[in-house]
């Protein structure tokens, strides 16, 4: 892949929701690339140093993405919308999580050499309070679901600002961290007893938040790095050069 | 610069005519003697910021062996560039008057 489509490609992956204005400038960025390109080597370069020197005179995609997003009046406010959104998002989504922890923890029976993992449904009561617990973390978690879904198509469709790496990543983390810190505050898991940091429990154990909210804290930070610009081109598998033009 | 951009933008579409983003670049890196080398990238969000304000306007140009989106100055853009213009000759002189003596004095 040459640098000119590397870096079409990098744009391309920051104008995403941008809809027709960022295709429009997604062409015009290639043939403006492509014309200095064949000036450059003209001038005697080699293919790839005209290219590199093209890129490099174009300027930073970043920089590029965030005054085309400020000249559709979608700056600061559709960025501040969008990081809002996502961590409601993650928010209803690490809380059903916590809600479900307290669920396992409050119905987990320990019946000795019968309950070897925390998979297993039998060591569970699902009566009275746990009942509550389980109906919260789906609420909790559907809810979150249903905002991280529709931010997704929002950004996808409608051209609300996707997050920036940094920012969406820290609050993956974040609300990692403060899930952890209510399931630390709950309960004091006997880590000596725990398996793969507590993820599965001999009967002894109680059921420890460690696991749940490791977990819930690298799905959080999952979801931040696929909301990423960068990461959605590569996925997408999408080349500007294989793409539309509108 | 960066709040002179408008209207070195402007100057250039009204001067040489209907160009496409690399000819307007080309020409105010030439125009201004190699002064003004900001980031190419950056006139594309300017341009279209001016044609949503109704001060220039554009078209595709398929004629050429790429397409290519060519801008022009609207009626409205003529008459912007002529404010603009005098505006930045009274801020010159203004400018002039501080500076200009005392640059002839030490250079003198």
């Amino acid at each position: 892949m040459s640098e000119i489509e590397r870096y079409l490609d990098e744009l391309f992956g920051r104008l995403a929701g941008t809809g027709a204005a960022g295709r429009r400038v997604l062409a015009e960025a290639e043939d403006h690339l492509r014309a200095a390109a064949s000036d450059a080597m003209t001038c005697g370069l080699r293919a790839d140093q005209a290219e590199h020197e093209a890129v490099t005179r174009f300027g930073s995609s970043a920089v590029i993405a965030r005054q085309m997003r400020a000249a559709y009046g979608g700056g600061r406010i559709s960025r501040a919308l969008s990081v809002g959104w996502l961590m409601a998002g993650l928010a209803a989504a690490a809380l059903g999580g916590a809600y479900l922890a307290a669920a396992g923890q409050l119905g987990w029976q320990s019946k000795a050499g019968a309950c070897e993992t925390l998979l297993s449904p039998t060591c569970y009561s699902v009566g009275g309070p746990v009942m509550h617990d389980i109906q919260s973390a789906v609420i909790a978690a559907g809810t979150g679901a249903a905002l991280l879904l529709g931010r997704w198509l929002a950004v996808r469709y409608a051209g609300l600002a996707p997050s920036r790496r940094g920012i969406a990543l820290t609050a993956g983390l974040l609300l990692g961290l403060v899930a952890f810190g209510f399931g630390m505050a709950g309960v004091t898991p006997p880590l000596h007893l725990g398996i793969f940091g507590g993820v599965l429990w001999r009967p002894a154990g109680r059921i420890s938040f460690i696991g749940v909210t490791a977990l819930m804290e690298c799905l959080a930070a999952a979801v931040s790095l696929a909301d990423s610009p960068r990461h959605f081109s590569r996925r997408a598998g999408l080349t500007p050069s294989s793409g539309s033009r509108g | 610069m960066r709040g002179h951009l408008d209207l070195l933008l402007l100057a250039t579409v009204g001067d040489s005519g209907p160009a496409h983003g690399y000819a307007i670049i080309a020409s105010l890196r030439q125009r201004s003697l190699g002064v003004f080398d900001i980031p190419e990238g950056t006139i594309y969000p300017a341009l279209h910021r001016l044609e949503r304000e109704g001060l220039i306007a554009s078209h595709w140009d398929v004629a050429a062996a790429r397409r290519r989106r060519v801008y022009r100055l609207t009626p409205a853009g003529s008459g912007a560039l002529a404010a603009k213009r005098e505006d930045w000759r009274s801020f010159a002189r203004g400018v002039h008057a501080i500076l200009g003596n005392r640059v002839a004095t030490d250079f003198g």
